[in-house]
């Protein structure tokens, strides 16, 4: 019996090792790169950057903590960064497979390894709490992202960096012609940490109300109701005085605003 | 063990296999699979599959009867009577989203968009969506690409799953605008590429809106630059039309008031319609149907004065109240003729109250049978069933546009919150009775009741009003957490405004308790209990990630692999 337990004891452990070891060698076989170095001076140098424009509050420092002297660190990184540009271009070097009988599944093949490397890419530098410049730039790449779900994750990205408001700026500039509501709703919960964007923020509102995709000014007009305020309460019901009565955002938003009018008026 | 290994095997290929974004089986919940009858035609593109579990055959059946293709017909004389019906909806479906999208857009620009969503549509379907099988009798829809393609655009399961599962796969109008969303933004792109020689190059920009639809937005010059035999089967189409020879009257008017259904109401009223040979004066026909005011709400005519509701959907109560429609449509008056009387408007709730043997919102209800909850009245299953004899409190009343006035309650059953079906002014008895309040269990009550106590749950306080008027005056701010007793309650307003009459430091007011629809936000503004703020939780630990770990699910599988060789070897030591 103590045989038996034993075994299993150790098929546990096996296994819990196993996984790890699963995870970590599950991206594709990369030439690995010799760059760190370069890195860390880049980086060195975008903090300094980026501490020096705190004052003019551009910039917060929320997160950034000091720079991992290990090289594992960037070669990782650099992995993960030529895998993702691998993956750009995975119909010509064979990572996604085109089936000409159903050609979109190249697409949404790409979609999901582009997201499962994004989101290494975010654990790795959570794991170090390393929120730089360089992952911020990789982030806005693909905060504009056509692919929904890799915009998603980008917008989650964004969610644990610091402040970017280059990145908030491109994300309200891609939210005009999204069709996707979940995008929407999971922007409209980052850029409520962006006061500074707020009238460009609000403006992106207005026009997706006012002829944005069905189903994203639906999902504007019930979630609306974290942005009202005292300041811009008037504006929006005159947006959804505008608005055809009949149309179903037209009644979300009615009972956004009367919602808001109950509980603070 | 030669089973354990294949075991093994199994694990590790579903382990990689979810890579995959939804791996949806052949034919996914496809009852009553049907090819019989059908062909690479015009409304008949195989094959099929019964409605249910997606939506309600029913629905389809009573609504939107126009554009089912009736196989027990005569192909040919059901085809052209199909294709007039469909072409109808389809015009109006892809002009009401342009306008709704693009207000200022040209007539050119209004007429190729319409051709650009006939040609999809013959491209993926052949115009195909649903279908009366002769084999069974049974509505069914159309489902292409071994089942994965769901309805006439091909809304593909394995992509979309979230989205077949709520709706947008068997509901043509949730159909269609789930293509156009996405085939108005490659539309809209189309302009700025370089396969592209001018905005008003339709041609142009249809085929490369069609190349993003088919293969993605980064196939959109696809067409020019390496077609695929996709795109010149599209635009053989583009140029053939051939749906044009079966259209015989290309200015019918569809009674299905496809954009009351766009904008996501269920139980739309069908549009007014002249009899072949019209014999009524105007007065009668006013008399005899629903009438819509230019201002947008829904009315009967009674005694010289409009009688009205604001929402369409609704107006089936009207009905009720004066008993009197017989075939409910809707007949869309100028401002002119909407000034022609004085209007008396109806809220919801107080109409709803005519209804035959109906309840109201926040009365307690029991089931005589188990009756399926859908997530709209016309809507998906959810597979949850009411349970005998259970108690529940309505919620919402949906009322369909038949004149027995079929009504449906929503009604919360534990976890799930849906509609069940609940009979007509002659049958509910044998769906729903008036329940005991004693029988309703906390995990079905939402809102509270006559001697309730309720416990303020917002941090800013509730504000007790004199009365739930808009614009009552304030009597006092309550802090949270203070303890009220419920003395009534009201429900009003098209989204179930909830009110709750209350005392408070001797002072009679009401207190909102927030809105049913869209969904209930009740729990926001009190509790049934107090909460006790719990004590502050241990630092989080760093979560597993992708790259410093594994995941639950990865050690399970393991785990599992280990299972089996470990039996395995037990198995050898016996």
């Amino acid at each position: 019996m103590a045989k038996q337990l034993i075994i299993a004891i150790v098929f546990v452990l096996a296994a819990v090792l196993a996984n790890r070891l699963l995870i970590s060698s599950d991206t594709p076989q990369i030439k690995p790169s010799n760059t760190h170095e370069a890195h860390i001076e880049d980086d060195n140098k975008q903090q300094s950057q980026v501490l020096s424009k705190t004052n003019d509050d551009e910039q917060t420092l929320k997160g950034i903590t000091a720079k991992p002297n290990n090289a594992e660190f960037y070669q990782q990184r650099d992995k993960l960064l030529v895998k993702l540009e691998q993956i750009e271009n995975c119909e010509t070097n064979g990572l996604c497979q085109y089936n000409e009988n159903d050609p979109k599944q190249s697409m949404f093949e790409q979609e999901a390894m582009l997201v499962d490397t994004l989101k290494q890419l975010q654990a790795h530098h959570e794991k170090e709490q390393v929120f730089d410049q360089a992952l911020a730039n990789i982030t806005g790449k693909y905060l504009v992202s056509p692919l929904g779900r890799v915009q998603m994750q980008a917008i989650e990205m964004m969610a644990s960096q610091p402040v970017n408001q280059a990145n908030a700026d491109s994300l309200i500039t891609s939210l005009v012609e999204s069709y996707d509501p979940k995008v929407m709703m999971k922007a409209m919960a980052v850029l409520a940490d962006y006061p500074q964007q707020r009238e460009r923020y609000e403006a992106m509102l207005i026009q997706t109300l006012q002829t944005g995709s069905f189903y994203v000014a639906r999902t504007v007009a019930k979630e609306i109701g974290a942005v009202l305020n005292a300041q811009n309460i008037a504006k929006f019901e005159q947006v959804a005085a505008a608005l055809p009565s009949k149309t179903a955002k037209a009644k979300l938003l009615n009972a956004s605003i009367e919602e808001y009018k109950n509980t603070n008026q | 063990m030669h089973n354990y290994y294949l075991a093994i095997f199994a694990i590790l290929f579903v382990f990689k296999a979810q890579a995959l974004p939804n791996d949806t089986e052949n034919f996914y919940l496809c009852s009553g699979k049907t090819t019989v009858s059908t062909s690479w035609n015009f409304g008949t593109a195989p094959a099929y599959c019964d409605i249910d579990p997606f939506g309600d055959p029913k629905f389809v059946q009573d609504y939107l009867n126009q554009i089912i293709f009736d196989s027990g017909e005569s192909a040919s004389t059901e085809r052209n009577r199909y294709m007039n019906e469909l072409n109808a909806v389809i015009i109006d479906a892809a002009q009401y989203y342009l306008i709704n999208r693009k207000p200022n857009a040209s007539q050119d620009e209004m007429e190729a968009w319409g051709s650009a969503i006939k040609t999809v549509a013959h491209q993926e379907t052949f115009w195909s969506h649903y279908f009366e099988a002769v084999v069974d009798g049974r509505t069914k829809m159309m489902r292409g690409d071994s089942g994965h393609g769901h309805g006439m655009m091909q809304i593909d399961d394995r992509w979309h799953f979230t989205e077949i599962n709520n709706g947008k796969g068997w509901q043509i109008f949730e159909n269609m605008v789930y293509a156009m969303e996405i085939f108005y933004s490659e539309w809209q792109k189309a302009p700025e590429q370089s396969c592209v020689s001018a905005e008003d190059n339709w041609v142009e920009r249809t085929r490369s809106a069609y190349s993003a639809y088919n293969g993605g937005p980064s196939k959109i010059c696809r067409w020019l630059e390496n077609p695929a035999w996709q795109d010149d089967g599209f635009y053989n189409k583009y140029l053939g039309a051939s749906w044009q020879n079966y259209i015989s009257q290309p200015e019918l008017e569809s009674a299905i008031d496809a954009e009351c259904f766009m904008e996501g109401v269920e139980f739309c009223l069908p549009n007014y319609q002249a009899p072949e040979q019209p014999q009524e004066t105007d007065e009668q026909v006013w008399w005899l149907n629903f009438l819509q005011l230019s201002s947008g709400e829904t009315c009967l005519l009674n005694q010289g004065e409009f009688h009205c509701v604001v929402q369409a959907q609704d107006a089936v109560c009207l009905s009720a109240m004066f008993n009197r429609i017989a075939k409910a449509q809707v007949l869309h008056l100028s401002e002119q003729q909407s000034q022609q009387y004085t209007k008396q408007l109806y809220d919801r709730h107080q109409c709803m109250s005519h209804l035959q043997n109906g309840f109201k919102v926040g009365e307690v209800i029991a089931t005589d049978k188990d009756i399926n909850i859908r997530q709209s009245a016309g809507g998906t299953d959810t597979n949850v069933d009411t349970v005998t004899g259970q108690a529940y409190q309505v919620l919402d009343i949906v009322l369909s546009t038949a004149p027995v006035q079929e009504r449906y309650y929503q009604i919360k059953h534990n976890s799930t919150i849906g509609y069940i079906f609940s009979g007509d002014y002659d049958t509910w008895q044998d769906w729903a009775y008036q329940g005991e309040v004693s029988k309703l269990v906390d995990e079905n009550k939402v809102i509270a009741l006559s001697g309730d106590e309720i416990f303020v749950a917002k941090s800013a306080g509730a504000l007790l009003k004199t009365s739930p008027q808009q614009g009552a005056d304030t009597l006092a701010t309550i802090a949270k957490d203070t303890k009220l007793t419920v003395d009534d309650v009201t429900v009003q307003g098209v989204n179930n405004e909830v009110y709750y009459h209350v005392s408070h430091n001797g002072q009679n007011g009401v207190v909102y308790a927030g809105m049913l629809l869209p969904e209930s936000n009740l729990s926001q503004q009190f509790t049934f209990s107090q909460i006790t703020t719990p004590p502050s939780p241990p630092a989080e630990e760093p979560k597993s990630s992708s790259g410093g770990g594994g995941s639950t699910h990865g050690y399970f599988l393991w785990l599992l692999v280990g299972t089996l060789i470990f039996r395995e070897l037990l198995s050898r030591e016996h």
